[in-house]
């Protein structure tokens, strides 16, 4: 049925992905490039990276997780699922990054951010489009004959002492060496959400995955390091707007048969989820990383674990109506009933610290009892006994 | 390909006392003593040499080639294997590591490698360390000895490039206005590690504009001066 339908959209001019510039063919099932090319030496390099991730302390190794995500790409990449490897790297920002031999890494900070299977599902199919358009080695080839080119120019001008025009064309190759092109990330923007579509999934959560990411980002504009995968796919208006048209069409097309699978991925992330916003939120950047939490929140408005972690971050950028917020919100997660322990810890230290002494030994021996084995038992052991409370 | 560049990099101000097709090497000794559990026994195991080969091109890029990285690989092994085998030692090639506490000493290894071509042999004198070759990979080592019955573990780095047409035309026209530009070179480096304590007992580097790694005699040639001053 999916597959008619996909038959069905392409009928349509916009929704069939184009083949890009060059003369670099796509890649079949089962490529392999011979071994006396270009494409055969990148690909080397490629393996070599590859072993490195393998026996990176980084590597996340849980079967279930790696299970899950795996499931979701091959599921997109239907007969190209036997040349992808996908590692997790727990790192937590947000990116995804595809090499060439057909090796994927996929960082937990994406994993926190995506709402649902189908927004997991747009990443993937866009980052493996561009193993299966073969951009790495059209990338290459461009590089090469930029810097052929450079080379001649620093020859040219350095004898005529015009050093300018010599750095200008350093810039420009050194641009084009950095990333893939505006037509190679379109063309992948495409292809990746006909492959989301063609698996059944809603191809309008591309665009609005690139949405949140975008509100994220303009929460700290100054701290835009996070966001690694944005820096090299530049979430332009023009590239919103392709995707939601294209979607739209897509949308209307499919009958309503189209999945989202929230609860799917909630699933298969929950187990992870504290220790993600933890590392979310120790790399300090607080607006963040309430945009973050606000994001998820928008699906799941009543989950105790989102509500510690929003208290949690309330506590630690500590500006000056934040003790309050924190309080709120550790209550509220109480109140949720699905919080960690932890959440008596963040009430115990908020208490302490604007002086409210009774709640906060209450509350830290509540944290105590749930949590004996706690690593920091003797911290709180110690702040019981600054509040009076006998050794 | 940043990885290409990495190692070869530190390795450039050997480049600056080398003129046209010359080659030329700098090692450094540890201060303890070689030994051999046994005479009778003499065993070294060699790590599958880290090696990538490239054509240089015309910008200065270098493109890796995996045919060539493929006969310069088996090449080398072969060369190493025999010419220790002339000095009476038994090398025990080591392709695949499959254990994880032997992959993570590879990569310590590189690690303390680079460490040292930076401090040791470099210009980046460390101010507490000296020049002598202090370094270890700690007594951790001690599973690949008991895994091989080898005394020595034998780690080698080579990064190849060969010059292009395209560079070669290059490199002429800049010479003609009097501008040298680099074409293709050998960067090396070969380590000994005592696998009883884990000390790296020898490092040497090895900087050359000539010999080509996918044909027999030169990577012959090539490994005699790698191993010219080893204590083996």
């Amino acid at each position: 049925m999916i597959r008619r339908l996909a038959a069905l959209a392409c009928a349509l001019p916009l929704l069939c992905a184009q083949a890009i510039a060059d003369d670099v063919a796509p890649v079949t099932p089962g490529y392999r490039p011979a071994v006396d090319t270009d494409e055969a030496g990148l690909w080397m390099m490629s393996d070599q990276a590859e072993a490195t991730m393998k026996s990176s302390p980084l590597l996340v190794k849980d079967p279930g997780l790696n299970a899950y995500v795996k499931g979701v790409a091959c599921k997109i990449a239907s007969e190209y699922c036997a040349d992808m490897r996908i590692y997790i790297l727990d790192i937590p920002y947000f990116n995804a990054a595809m090499a060439p031999n057909g090796s994927m890494q996929v960082w937990t900070g994406l994993l926190l951010r995506v709402h649902n299977e189908a927004q997991l599902a747009c990443i993937l199919g866009h980052e493996m489009s561009h193993y299966m358009l073969r951009h790495t080695v059209a990338e290459w080839r461009r590089a090469r004959d930029t810097t052929g080119a450079m080379a001649v120019v620093a020859i040219l001008t350095a004898g005529a002492g015009v050093g300018i025009v010599g750095s200008l064309a350093n810039l420009v190759a050194l641009n084009s060496l950095l990333s893939y092109s505006r037509d190679e990330e379109r063309a992948a923007d495409a292809n990746g959400q006909d492959l989301v579509y063609k698996a059944g999934y809603d191809p309008s959560q591309c665009a609005a995955l690139w949405r949140a990411q975008m509100t994220e980002e303009n929460a700290e504009p100054e701290h835009a390091d996070t966001f690694q995968f944005l820096k090299s796919h530049p979430a332009s208006q023009e590239r919103l707007d392709t995707m939601q048209q294209r979607a739209a069409q897509m949308v209307a097309a499919a009958n309503g048969r189209l999945q989202v699978g929230a609860d799917i991925l909630h699933a298969a992330t929950a187990p992870f989820r504290g220790e993600w916003l933890r590392e979310e939120i120790a790399r300090s950047h607080f607006a963040q990383s309430l945009a973050v939490i606000q994001n998820l929140q928008a699906d799941e408005p009543n989950s105790g674990l989102l509500q510690f972690y929003l208290g949690e971050v309330y506590r630690e950028r500590n500006a000056p109506d934040d003790p309050a917020r924190a309080l709120t919100a550790y209550r509220a997660a109480v109140a949720d009933g699905n919080a960690p322990p932890e959440v008596y810890r963040g009430l115990g230290l908020t208490e302490m610290k604007s002086g409210d002494k009774t709640d906060a030994s209450t509350d830290f021996r509540h944290y105590l009892a749930l949590a004996p084995a706690a690593d920091d038992h003797a911290m709180i052991q110690y702040y019981l006994t600054q509040l009076g409370e006998p050794a | 390909m940043p990885r290409f560049a990495t190692l070869a990099r530190l390795l450039l101000p050997l480049a600056a006392v080398c003129l046209a097709g010359c080659t030329v090497t700098r090692d450094i000794k540890a201060e303890s003593s070689f030994t051999w559990s046994a005479d009778a026994q003499k065993r070294v195991i060699l790590i599958q040499p880290d090696v990538v080969l490239g054509e240089m091109q015309a910008g200065g890029l270098v493109e890796p080639r995996a045919d060539w990285t493929a006969t310069a690989q088996a090449l080398l092994a072969k060369q190493l294997s025999s010419a220790l085998g002339q000095r009476a030692i038994d090398v025990v090639a080591v392709n695949n590591l499959a254990d994880e506490h032997e992959i993570q000493l590879a990569k310590l290894h590189s690690a303390v490698g680079a460490e040292i071509i930076l401090h040791g042999l470099g210009g980046a004198k460390l101010p507490t360390k000296g020049s002598a070759l202090d370094w270890t990979l700690g007594p951790g080592a001690k599973v690949l000895h008991d895994h091989y019955n080898a005394d020595y573990a034998m780690f080698v780095y080579v990064r190849d490039s060969y010059t292009s047409g395209g560079r070669a035309l290059v490199m002429v026209g800049a010479a003609l206005l009097g501008i040298g530009l680099q074409g293709g070179s050998q960067t090396a480096f070969v380590s000994l590690v005592d696998l009883r304590t884990g000390n790296v007992v020898w490092f040497n580097t090895l900087f050359s504009q000539s010999g080509d790694l996918r044909n027999e005699a030169d990577t012959g040639t090539f490994v005699a001066s790698l191993l010219k001053d080893s204590p083996l």
